[in-house]
């Protein structure tokens, strides 16, 4: 895919980013989602570089919150709310609860916040995928039969 | 008036020989395999038993140099494979392996998982974008561990917190005790809890969390393994070994595989102070060290700053930012950096736990 050499050359010319893992980190986070959008790559790869400048003019503290809410973009959209999850580094901060309207009227008041609604908004909602979209018949009757074969009984190894 | 020292006696070099030569009681080898874990354990017998916890072994090259790392040991078979939980950095080429030991003559003789429901895991593992690719080699072990289990060649128990302890070898000195995760849990997992609430549970906190004790003589050797558990499940893992032992002062461990790679969502401050006071201690970050340089600085300063030994599969400086995109996006998610070595630790009563980095021949 193009948005991957984009990617490639972008990381590898951008020195002051070079050494700050965190921010790698995150940049991977968001370029992973983003990669599995339609857009055209230019667009979605000048989100992510406009996202992580902001990013790197705050202290660490903050960039790993982006890491760590990038982490929870997994499961963000729940009906028609989305979640922005804090994980372990934030413990006091309680999950973000947003109306996607807010993100798409562009008022959602973070820009924590709104780094992750660009993540957010260009990776397929995850509820809406389904094995049976991804697996073969054959492939799910396997899955299927995996939870009912287990032996009883004490075992020694 | 003057000591002579005593030069040492025939008797004293031989003891010393001897312990040198002391083969190990435990041996637990992390496989520098990238981002995932790949464990073998071996428990000195009679019989020496060899268990695997985990696979990640995507490629051909990495199960060749995997089977070449048993060989050097001297393992042939294996007498155990544990799928600690279902993510793809710990099953990998799981089935490929099984299947190879079967065609070789020497099934694996027991597979086991926690025992949520596959159907349901696959399908919250879709919901939250797992690549296909992931999902097709998922169904590829379930269709082998069918298959394996139903020609009654390999047995295929479910473990879970209330699973007994399950004995290792001809005398009950050596035990495999697993303490997670919460079979309350995965029962709720098996009536489609995770189908309905597919965006709040993790399947990291399916993972199977056990604890290996070996005793010889008056020496007890005892390691926690953690798979990618987060603090939940390690807090409630830890009620449930209380329990067990019936005491709420337990004497630590000698060996903590760090949770979840050494990420901090899954690192748990208490853990670092349950350690044993008397013996050299280590502590193994299995196959970290790629793309989010784990362990994490945080969580290995905790663990160092409690007197431990930190251990990993990523012995030098991470590579290039390039390089480690490439290796995420472009050329696999698995090869041995140039940079990594498997680890060796070893336990015995005499010389305690010892570790050591072996050289990565690709």
């Amino acid at each position: 895919m193009a948005i991957k050499e984009k990617a490639f050359d972008f990381f590898g010319q951008n020195p002051q980013w070079k050494n700050d893992r965190v921010l790698e980190a995150g940049l991977h986070l968001i370029v992973q989602c983003l990669l599995s959008d339609k857009r055209h790559p230019d667009e979605v790869l000048g989100i992510a570089v406009d996202a992580l400048r902001d990013s790197s003019k705050n202290d660490d503290t903050m960039r790993l919150c982006l890491v760590e809410r990038l982490q929870g973009i997994a499961d963000p959209v729940i009906d028609d709310r989305i979640v922005v999850r804090f994980g372990a580094a934030s413990d006091q901060i309680p999950d973000q609860v947003y109306s996607k309207d807010q993100f798409i009227e562009g008022t959602v008041p973070n820009q924590w916040d709104r780094i992750t609604a660009f993540a957010i908004g260009f990776v397929e909602p995850p509820m809406r995928q389904s094995i049976s979209d991804l697996l073969t018949t054959e492939e799910l009757e396997h899955v299927e039969k995996a939870s009912q074969s287990y032996t009883e009984g004490p075992i020694r190894i | 008036m003057s000591k002579r020292r005593r030069s040492p006696t025939p008797r004293d070099r031989s003891g010393s020989d001897r312990a040198e030569r002391s083969p190990a009681a435990v041996r637990i080898i992390l496989f520098a395999c990238g981002h995932g874990d790949t464990i073998l354990i071996t428990v000195a017998g009679p019989p020496t038993k060899s268990l695997l916890i985990d696979c990640h072994l995507p490629k051909v090259a990495d199960r060749r140099r995997f089977l070449q790392l048993l060989a050097a040991h001297g393992v042939e078979s294996l007498d155990l494979v544990m799928l600690t939980h279902p993510h793809l950095d710990h099953y990998a080429g799981m089935a490929d392996l099984l299947q190879h030991f079967a065609d070789a003559g020497h099934p694996v003789r027991i597979f086991c998982d926690c025992g949520a429901n596959w159907r349901n895991v696959a399908e919250l593992l879709a919901a939250r974008g797992c690549p296909q690719e992931a999902l097709k080699e998922y169904a590829r072990l379930a269709k082998v561990v069918c298959d394996l289990s139903e020609s009654q060649k390999m047995a295929r128990p479910r473990l879970d917190d209330n699973h007994l302890a399950i004995p290792i070898g001809e005398t009950n000195g050596s035990l495999l005790i697993p303490v997670g995760p919460d079979a309350t849990l995965l029962q709720n997992s098996t009536d489609s809890f995770l189908m309905a609430n597919r965006s709040s549970i993790s399947t990291n906190a399916l993972s199977i969390i056990f604890i290996l004790r070996v005793t010889v003589g008056q020496a007890r050797f005892e390691a926690l393994f953690t798979a990618d558990a987060e603090r939940e499940g390690l807090m409630h893992a830890y009620h449930v070994w209380q329990r067990r032992e019936e005491t709420s002062h337990l004497s630590g461990f000698d060996v903590v595989k760090i949770p979840h790679h050494g990420s901090e969502n899954g690192h748990w401050e208490e853990l670092c102070r349950m350690r044993k006071k008397s013996r050299q201690r280590c502590i193994a970050a299995a196959s970290a060290g790629t793309l989010y340089d784990l362990p994490h600085q945080t969580v290995r300063n905790d663990y160092e700053s409690n007197g431990w030994t930190v251990v990993a599969t990523n012995t030098k400086p991470i590579p290039t930012t390039r390089t480690r995109m490439l290796e995420a996006f472009g050329k696999g998610h698995s090869v041995a950096q140039p940079n990594s070595a498997d680890v060796k630790i070893e336990w015995s009563p005499r010389r305690g736990v010892t570790s050591e980095e072996l050289s990565v021949k690709s």
